[in-house]
């Protein structure tokens, strides 16, 4: 009993507790720093609330006094908005827009009544969100170069920045870089709230008279969630180059525009419609046809159940809501018997659909049959039609696939001389692209186009070429001669050979190493076999290199990659984000090659395989850790497996679907035996 | 109450071993998996299992 009214109490004091531990943990004394500036003339200073444009003033003359009323609106902003062109940090987003870490918000939480914390008005940037004391991250504030003057986009020098920080827990730094690339770090210590509202500092950084240069932009470098307003700039007003001219002549007021009279009310005439309706119309509707067209839209409106005129069903409106009108030459195929039989109203004869129709011909057709089987009712029956017409339509289009056995394709003579068809032409240069796979010269061009013709019907990945052991030879000797190995001493440890490798591939231009993913290419990764260790340590770096720099290659240089790692070319930037995140991806990527290899007898090996036996070894090393290593800020349920290839995709489609269906049939045979 | 517990915990242990190959077979199926995709698998796995453990008596 006393346990359990302990547990409450706990319970109810976590709570409680709950949003004042989320305020950032402030804990510390008030830091505020007053740094006075001289006002220089022309200088400007902008300032950014997040708040927009907070008055707008509205001055109005009425014309009975001769006193001028100023009357000033607040306007109410519901959301934030920008006043400036500060450049502001943003929340670096994945390959699917959505953001990979939510470190930047803008809101009034801490304002206007919620919080009234550190100083903040209105709308503020929260940095740093929801983090308290770990890594730290850089926010960068770019300030504008320009300003528009009188329609001119003019330059500006800023020599000055300010900003209010607030709810600062631990010290942080603020760098601020100079237009001549320089910096200037100063250090922001950490603050508590012992006085909660006035938690914050003013920061003014001001170089003026101290340096002969500009501020560019400014970087907060916490590790604690902070609130940030008020960032204000100065810069001296630019002058505009053009002539002043002078003011231009009062325009003369406008006339008065005049007002005409109101037009007399039309005179009305009652009709009787021909459905014996009243209606009035005026006298230009009855000459213009308007009384005829409405006759025609309520005769219509009874018949097909739209309004429409005569015109528009004689040019086929009807089709527009689904209404077919039905030839008499037609009804006549459906016997004279089903109209003899069965009172259609008119509304029906018209209604009904090509299904329909062939529904209720199939249904005379299998009279007989309905009599003999029991229907409960008419659903049931239309059912039975509807499985017998499936099951025809079926067997129409079963009966037009045929069927070829081919017991051996070697038997099979295929004279290429007698295609004569463009198409099969295409086909020829197919298979003399096969016959000369590498970097020949001959017919290039031809190549290209053929490619880009056949690829909409290709797959995205490419199936290695299969070669004989002498172009293979001849391959791993053109990968050999493009892939230099950096000389390391004899007597160097594996370390220091990795490292040289790593220096070396840092080196290489993007085209080099595109150029020996190419020749790996042309070859197959599994066949580095044949290379030395050093050779296929080296690609292994430049596929790790590809990986790392992707958002710099072309799409053409993206698919390179994508073959080399057996993926389609869209997984490629799947592929480079999930190294950023997923330990295992980035350790299957850096171990792909040397696997590659390793498994070069086994068919299909991509970095699915690689991914799938890395997880393997990380869950015998670690089971519960794979499990129970969660983190649900990552998991979103409309997106959740975006973030693997499609290779991926197919391979863990092939395990858990016979997982499942293995399930199902197990339990399936066990309820069967229990019912025996 | 020690003895219920011990009993319910060899019936877990039997159903356990009844799931065996489905079991197996999830656990190659999140392995199989990544990102997301394999987080939610596994959570969900377990969370199944603890919950088809605790309504032993329930089903039967």
């Amino acid at each position: 009993m006393l346990r359990s009214r302990l547990l409450q109490w706990w319970l109810i004091l976590s709570l409680v507790m709950l949003p004042i531990s989320a305020l950032a943990n402030e804990e510390e004394q008030e830091n505020t720093t007053t740094t006075t500036t001289t006002t220089i003339p022309g200088e400007v200073e902008e300032i950014e609330t997040f708040d927009g444009p907070e008055e707008t003033t509205t001055t109005t003359i009425p014309e009975e006094t001769e006193t001028t009323t100023t009357t000033t609106t607040t306007t109410t902003i519901p959301e934030w908005e920008q006043s400036t062109d500060i450049e502001l940090p943003e929340d670096e987003l994945d390959s699917q827009g959505n953001e990979v870490e939510n470190n930047i918000q803008i809101d009034s939480n801490h304002s206007n009544g919620n919080w009234s914390c550190c100083g903040m008005t209105d709308f503020h940037m929260n940095l740093h969100y929801f983090q308290h004391g770990n890594d730290s991250n850089d926010y960068t504030f770019t300030l504008p170069e320009t300003t528009t003057v009188d329609e001119e986009e003019l330059d500006i020098d800023i020599y000055e920045v300010g900003f209010r920080i607030g709810a600062l827990n631990n010290d942080g730094t603020v760098t601020y870089t100079h237009t001549d690339e320089t910096t200037q770090v100063n250090v922001l210590e950490g603050q508590d709230n012992t006085d909660i509202e006035n938690m914050f500092e003013d920061v003014v950084y001001n170089i003026y008279d101290t340096l002969e240069t500009f501020i560019d932009s400014f970087t907060i470098t916490i590790n604690d969630w902070s609130l940030l307003d008020d960032i204000s700039f100065k810069y001296i007003q630019p002058t505009t180059t053009t002539t002043t001219l002078p003011p231009p002549p009062e325009p003369e007021p406008e006339p008065e525009p005049y007002i005409p009279p109101p037009p007399p009310e039309p005179e009305t005439f009652v009709v009787v419609l021909d459905n014996g309706e009243e209606a009035e119309y005026e006298q230009h509707e009855i000459d213009d046809g308007t009384v005829e067209r409405d006759n025609q839209r309520k005769k219509n409106l009874e018949i097909y159940g739209v309004e429409l005129t005569d015109e528009q069903i004689e040019r086929g409106d009807l089709e527009q809501y689904d209404i077919e009108i039905i030839e008499e030459e037609d009804m006549g195929e459906l016997g004279e018997e089903f109209f003899d039989d069965v009172d259609i109203p008119d509304i029906m004869e018209v209604e009904l659909t090509e299904e329909e129709l062939e529904r209720e011909t199939k249904k005379l057709e299998l009279e007989e049959e309905i009599e003999i089987f029991i229907f409960e009712d008419e659903e049931e029956i239309e059912e039975f039609i509807d499985t017998v017409l499936e099951v025809e339509e079926f067997l129409e289009e079963f009966e037009e696939v045929e069927i070829i056995i081919i017991e051996d394709i070697k038997d099979i003579e295929v004279n290429i001389d007698d295609w004569d068809t463009e198409f099969e032409e295409e086909e020829i240069e197919d298979e003399l692209d096969e016959e000369i796979p590498r970097d020949d010269d001959i017919g290039e061009e031809e190549i290209q186009e053929e490619d880009v013709e056949i690829k909409s019907e290709q797959e995205d990945i490419k199936e290695p070429l299969e070669l004989t052991e002498e172009e293979v030879a001849v391959e791993v000797a053109e990968i050999e001669e493009v892939v230099e190995v950096p000389i390391v001493e004899e007597d160097a440890t594996e370390e220091e050979v990795a490292e040289a490798i790593e220096e070396y591939v840092e080196e290489l231009e993007t085209e080099e190493v595109i150029e020996v993913l190419e020749e790996v290419n042309d070859v197959g990764v599994q066949e580095l076999e044949n290379v030395s260790e050093e050779v296929q340590e080296v690609v292994q770096a430049v596929v790790e290199e590809a990986i790392e720099n992707v958002e710099e290659l072309t799409e053409d240089q993206v698919e390179v990659v994508a073959e080399v790692l057996q993926v389609q070319t869209e997984d490629v930037e799947i592929i480079a984000e999930a190294v950023k995140e997923d330990e295992v991806v980035a350790e299957a990527v850096e171990e792909y090659v040397e696997r590659a290899v390793e498994n070069a007898d086994v068919e299909n090996y991509t970095l699915a395989d690689v991914v799938t036996e890395v997880q393997f070894e990380t869950f015998l090393e670690n089971p519960i850790e794979t499990f129970v290593d969660i983190d649900f800020e990552d998991i979103s349920i409309e997106s959740i497996g975006d973030d693997m290839t499609q290779d991926q995709k197919e391979k863990a489609q092939e395990v858990v679907v016979p997982v499942i269906l293995t399930r199902i049939a197990s339990m399936a045979a066990f309820v069967f035996r229990r019912q025996i | 109450m020690i003895k219920k517990l011990w009993n319910w915990f060899v019936e877990a242990v039997k159903e356990t071993l009844n799931l065996s190959w489905t079991l197996v077979g999830l656990v190659i199926a999140t392995l199989t998996l990544t990102g997301s995709a394999q987080q939610v698998t596994g959570l969900a796995t377990l969370i199944t299992l603890g919950i088809w453990l605790l309504t032993i008596k329930f089903r039967k």
